[in-house]
């Protein structure tokens, strides 16, 4: 079993490069926690490090396997050799022999099924499309390479690059195996920081509540970053609980590493680092100097792990925070149209009529909002009863706030974040009566298991069905199980079989990029993708065809530059302009060279209002807004008497004014009541559209029978000038001739 | 140097107020810069796909709406001046109408029509004949009145891209209007060559 060594070495000579840099760092510190608590804070810091380290290695260009496994073995032998794996705090209070006995017996079956899903053949969506996808990039490449054409390249992506160092021993599921090892650590966390704060039957109940729930045990067992976002939010609290008690002097520093690192692995974690900050201030809000004494070490750790990301996506996006807060920081690689659709799409899930169906959905269910935490949940409202307990309030605090990202995203996995302490509250108070929490844990515990959750979920619910043990050893060929269930894998394969190295694919959604080398363009992942999409919806939509004619006459006048002024607000209109011309005496001006255009918003697509194809358009990007403009510098004075602006029908809403600036440099009004006509369909927008994306470097397409538009491509091939080079489950790949 | 022998104190990792303000301040500025991004403010015309209309465009298209301005320059005979209800003219029994294309590949002829159901009471079933270039397209028969949409490929070689092409729309049989005894063919409201 070769390859079941290299996924295991991958995964285990990670996770302990992991666990020796957080020992150094521990140690370096001079930190002091109990014995069963260190190789949980040295995995999240050692993680921040590790993480760090590879960041520094892809951008030096050093990302291989040899610098990697070197240096990882190197590291893992200098702490053996010093002993630095040895725990040497003082014991945490001992489990009773029940718990004991009730946690092993329950979490033992769900550990080994959550093990072989890890380990078997990567295929989960987000996983193979771009968590790895991204990392086999790097990978290829050795290293970043400027990626504006998918947005999420554009995320923090911390724990990626843990993945990024397992992927280059183990390949795909070394990555997974990453993540697993995360998901046994968050319930260990949240049981030690009960028996620490000595509450360890509430701790035992609640551990296996989190670790036992289907999505968490579905997102950990896959390379997602969910769980591990979650861990180490909870490894945050956990250090800020431990910090109020004893108040060491250099825990500030850990502190804001690891809240830091929450940021690096998620966006939406950043409120680990607010948690801290603010939860540190409030208690040292008497004591100034303590207060900076505290606050500096841990904003400046924090800082750590969070500038690389911000600089990387500054130096190459324009944007730190890109995908997002795009408005602020303008760009051309993500349009704000995209921004606002997509938060919306987040906060509204196809097939979820309505908010209300969400605790069902997100307990139950699981199929529309994508996993479901187990029945058990929907008696979360429980664990209110533990504000009467002081640290029921602060794992209500914290778990409000953790949770807080849900609104912007409704899918069962952000609520992840949230479970541990929702779980620790509900534990609380099952606790006061030891039966209730053992029964309840053995009830979620058998609810929960695949067999019977089948009983009750949605057949589409995003779950764990199986324990794949013969994939996971690679008995039976990974090629052979992924072609089998995966229904878009032998779709990557076909890509990667049937076009040439380097080539560009344009498709609506997403695939397993992970399994090919191709650069796969999906139209709404970045905004040139979209562009492209929007060029060749031209061919397959009338209401893109520039056939509105909008005509601004007026008295022939000398004018060095003129303006057509949008005034309308409000969407869902976006306003374009397919084709502006100027004309003296109904003689159209060429366009000269010295001519200079411009445009807001979205400037960097102006030119293509200028070029003479009718399936492009300058597209605002963002709905009707007074004051968006296209502009035209004559570069000398010019005399004119008409302006026609050619566009599309999509756009019922605009009102257009055209402002003409005189020699003198004074703008005027030269007319605001345009007359509109309308131009005949053009002939060959197909052919013009596949050209256009010739232009931008794409020569194949991907259509899915389900796509719009697919039906078109099949009955008109000829006309598009596309040939069919295969098809698998529903995916035709046409090349552009 | 100062700040490099401050960073080190004590027996471990350590930090002063003066290195770690001055480092916060530097990632504070990095984060102001961020905003200061490179948009460029003005393009020049790109290449330009394919040639502007030229001085004088002709009014002559692929396609026409019977209510676009150029609709007449379209009309070679038997197509009335008139525009009714500001969409549909009617066509006499035979009418001609030429467009102008710049390719000859994959074109279907498609035309929008009417035929009233008033007509019918006179005349009965229609057939109406297409016919491109000389060459006959189609003909076809119509059994009751309504709105139609006629639509076909028409062959490459039946057209040209170096002068007009005439497409003559004949029906079998005229109705005869009862106010003025005019001879109507069918109402029009668009023809032309889409692909």
């Amino acid at each position: 079993m070769p390859q079941a060594f290299y996924i295991l070495f991958g995964a285990l000579l990670t996770v302990g490069l992991c666990l020796a840099l957080g020992n150094l760092l521990l140690r370096t510190l001079g930190l002091c926690f109990r014995r069963q608590e260190e190789p949980l804070f040295a995995l999240a810091a050692g993680a921040a490090c590790l993480s760090q380290l590879v960041f520094l290695a892809a951008t030096l260009g050093v990302a291989r396997k040899g610098v990697f496994q070197t240096f990882g073995l190197l590291v893992i032998a200098a702490t053996l050799w010093r002993g630095w794996f040895r725990p040497s705090g003082v014991p945490l209070a001992p489990l009773s022999g029940y718990w004991k006995r009730l946690v092993f017996a329950l979490a033992a079956p769900f550990a080994v099924l959550y093990f072989f899903n890890a380990m078997a053949p990567e295929m989960s969506p987000d996983g193979s499309a771009y968590h790895l996808g991204l990392v086999a990039r790097y990978l290829r490449h050795h290293g970043f390479q400027p990626i504006t054409t998918n947005m999420y390249a554009n995320l923090s992506q911390g724990i990626e690059m843990l993945y990024l160092f397992a992927f280059s021993i183990g390949r795909h599921s070394a990555g997974a195996l990453v993540h697993f090892a995360f998901l046994i650590a968050l319930p260990s966390a949240m049981l030690a920081y009960a028996r620490r704060f000595e509450f360890a039957p509430a701790g035992a109940a609640a551990a296996l509540f989190t670790f036992l729930s289907p999505v968490i045990g579905q997102d950990g067992s896959t390379a997602y970053i969910d769980v591990a976002t979650a861990y180490l939010l909870f490894v945050v609290f956990y250090l800020v609980e431990i910090w109020d008690a004893d108040r060491q002097e250099r825990l500030p520093a850990l502190i804001g590493l690891v809240a830091g690192f929450c940021y690096a692995a998620k966006y939406t974690a950043f409120v680990g680092g607010l948690y801290a900050a603010a939860f540190i201030s409030w208690k040292l809000r008497r004591d100034w100097r303590a207060l900076r004494r505290a606050l500096l070490p841990l904003l400046f750790c924090a800082a750590i792990p969070v500038v690389p990301w911000l600089a990387k996506n500054w130096i190459w996006l324009n944007n730190p925070f890109s995908p997002f807060f795009n408005r602020c920081f303008p760009n051309p690689y993500v349009h704000i149209s995209f921004e606002q659709e997509y938060l919306h799409h987040m906060r509204n899930y196809i097939g979820l009529r309505s908010h209300w169906e969400i605790p069902l959905e997100v307990t139950v269910r699981g199929a529309v909002l994508c996993g479901f935490l187990g029945p058990l949940f929907l008696l979360a409202p429980l664990g209110l009863f533990s504000l009467s307990h002081p640290a029921g309030r602060r794992l209500l605090g914290a778990g409000l706030l953790f949770g807080l990202p849900y609104l912007s995203n409704v899918g069962t996995r952000f609520l992840i974040p949230a479970v541990p302490f929702i779980s620790l509250a509900m534990g609380l108070v099952a606790a006061r009566r030891r039966w209730l929490a053992a029964g309840l844990a053995l009830a979620h515990g058998l609810s929960c298991w695949p067999a019977l959750a089948s009983l009750y979920c949605d057949p589409n619910a995003w779950r764990l069905v199986r324990i794949p043990v013969r994939q996971a050893l690679r008995l039976e060929p990974e090629e052979s199980w992924l072609t089998r269930k995966s229904p878009y894998y032998p779709v990557a394969r076909m890509i990667e079989d049937l076009t040439p190295p380097g080539a560009r694919i344009l498709t609506f959604n997403q695939i397993p990029d992970a399994y090919t080398t191709r650069e796969v363009l999906v139209v709404y992942q970045a905004a040139f993708n979209a562009t492209l999409g929007d060029i060749l919806w031209h061919g397959i939509i009338p209401e893109y065809a520039p056939q509105r004619q909008i005509s601004f006459r007026f008295p022939a006048t000398k004018l060095a530059a003129i303006r057509v002024v949008q005034c309308n607000a409000g969407g869902p209109d976006h306003w374009s302009v397919g084709e502006l011309r100027v004309f003296c005496a109904d003689r159209e001006l060429a366009r000269r060279p010295r001519w200079r255009l411009r445009a807001h918003p979205n400037p960097w697509d102006v030119q293509m209002a200028f070029d003479n194809s009718p399936a492009t358009r300058w597209r605002s990007w963002q709905v009707l807004q007074p004051g968006m403009f296209i502009e035209v510098d004559f570069g000398r004075p010019e005399t004119l008497d008409k302006v026609i602006l050619e566009c599309a029908r999509d756009q019922g809403r605009i009102r257009l004014r055209l402002e003409g600036r005189l020699p003198s440099g004074q703008w005027r009004l030269l007319n605001e009541q345009p007359e509109e006509a309308e131009l005949p369909p053009p002939i060959g927008l197909r052919r013009a559209a596949l050209y256009e994306l010739k232009r931008r470097g794409v020569a194949y397409l991907l259509v899915w029978d389900n796509d719009f538009g697919a039906e078109d491509f099949r009955k008109n091939a000829v006309v598009w000038g596309v040939s069919l080079l295969g098809e698998r489950n529903g995916a035709r790949l046409y090349r552009i001739e | 140097m100062a700040a490099a022998a401050q960073w080190k104190c004590g027996a471990g990792l350590g930090y002063t107020r003066y290195c770690v303000w001055r480092l916060l301040s530097m990632l504070s500025l990095l984060l102001l810069l961020a905003s200061c991004t490179s948009i460029p403010d003005t393009y020049a015309p790109p290449v330009q796909r394919c040639p502007l209309r030229g001085p004088e465009p002709s009014p002559v298209t692929h396609f026409v709406a019977m209510n676009a301005p150029s609709a007449e320059a379209h009309f070679v005979r038997g197509v009335s001046p008139h525009l009714e209800a500001g969409t549909w003219r009617w066509v006499e029994p035979r009418a001609e109408l030429m467009f102008r294309l710049e390719s000859k590949q994959h074109l279907r002829f498609v035309m929008e029509f009417a035929i009233p159901e008033v007509t019918f009471a006179q005349r009965g079933p229609v057939v109406l004949s297409v016919a491109i270039n000389g060459n006959l397209l189609e003909r076809t028969r119509y059994d009751k009145g309504g709105e139609y949409r006629f639509e076909k490929p028409v062959p490459a070689e039946w057209l040209r891209t170096d002068f007009h092409n005439y497409v003559a729309l004949e029906v079998d049989k005229p109705w005869l209007a009862p106010q003025d005894g005019a001879r109507l063919g069918f109402i029009l409201k668009s023809a032309g060559f889409l692909e």
